[in-house]
């Protein structure tokens, strides 16, 4: 597991007694690391946004019970991982996505009236799209293990599967997206 | 493949299918594979270009996820700023606001009682002191004034 550095310690410490400062270098300092997750598990639509802010507002509102056993960067990783599940959950539940054969979502302004995909993605928008369409349990290994940095084992503890399954995950998502990308970019 | 993990740990005897190298090589950059699955990955690698060529995307790919990145927002912290504003305006008004109406409520009530128990034991007579007043009196008031 990834343990809190000293100066990171320190600023928890500064934030559970009121700083408020101290809370938003906490904030500023792994912001981006949630945004990953976030908006890879979603997608860049507005409602990431709100997901990600909620991420540290559920740690604000928790700091006090916060030991830092696991790091604050995997405790928030695991916030943010489950906060993306039940939006994807509700984004179900609502008209706006459909399930195309192969339990793989698409979202619909994906793609023209015509039924083809849109063209000339720049890649990081080109990666986002492909990872928007695998199934959200290959989604979390990919983004934990390959966009996130965290080590198989990390991965498997995190979501509490086997490393195997991580792995098989792992190998699956990739093929996939290699398979997806080279189809929307083309 | 387990079916029920997920896992490709299980041996599969014989060639391996088509599509399972592909599969053993992508898993090979995170898992090491059993060593059946090894030596028959490591043999395709030598003589197949198409697997060799993969396994440059796979790293490509790879390395573009690692260097991914979503769009900045700027408004982030200022967001989250009123967002935590708004949400300690809620908590104190949740703090307070069963106290308050709990204090009222007895308030009210400690009034309606009161109020019940004057208009049954005070008359205006009593409310005025009229009751306790002799006919004398009103010569003592007379005479003060």
């Amino acid at each position: 597991m990834v343990m809190q550095s000293e100066s990171e310690h320190s600023l928890v410490a500064q934030a559970k007694n009121g700083d408020q400062r101290a809370f938003e270098l906490l904030v500023r300092l792994h912001e981006e690391s949630v945004q990953k997750v976030v908006v890879a598990m979603l997608g860049n639509v507005p409602e990431a946004q709100d997901v990600a802010q909620e991420v540290f507002i559920r740690w604000y509102q928790a700091m006090d019970r916060f030991e830092g056993r696991s790091g604050l960067r995997t405790y928030l990783t695991r916030i943010a991982i489950n906060l993306s599940l039940n939006e994807i959950k509700r984004r179900k539940q609502k008209s706006g996505w459909m399930v195309v054969d192969n339990k793989h979502e698409v979202a619909s302004h994906d793609f023209a009236d015509d039924g083809t995909v849109h063209r000339n993605w720049e890649i990081n928008d080109l990666l986002q799209k492909a990872m928007e369409l695998l199934t959200p349990e290959f989604r979390i290994v990919l983004v934990l293990r390959l966009v996130e940095g965290y080590s198989v084992q990390e991965t498997a503890d995190m979501l509490q599967i086997p490393e195997g399954t991580v792995a098989s995950r792992l190998a699956r998502a990739q093929i996939k997206l290699r398979a997806w990308i080279s189809k929307l970019d083309q | 493949m387990d079916k029920q993990t997920g896992s490709m740990k299980p041996t599969q005897p014989g060639e391996p299918l088509p599509g399972q190298l592909e599969e053993w090589l992508a898993f090979s950059l995170d898992q090491p594979l059993q060593e059946e699955q090894d030596r028959a990955l490591a043999s395709a690698m030598r003589d197949n270009p198409a697997l060799q060529a993969e396994k440059i995307a796979l790293l490509q790919l790879r390395s573009q996820l690692a260097s991914w990145k979503p769009p900045k927002k700027p408004d982030f912290m200022s967001q989250l700023r009123q967002k935590l504003e708004k949400q300690r305006r809620h908590a104190l008004v949740f703090y307070f606001f069963p106290r308050v109406a709990v204090a009222s409520i007895l308030l009210a009530m400690g009034i309606a009682l009161l109020s019940g128990y004057f208009s049954k034991h005070l008359s205006d007579k009593v409310a005025l002191g009229v009751d306790y007043l002799e006919p004398d009196d009103a010569y003592g008031f007379i005479s003060t004034e």
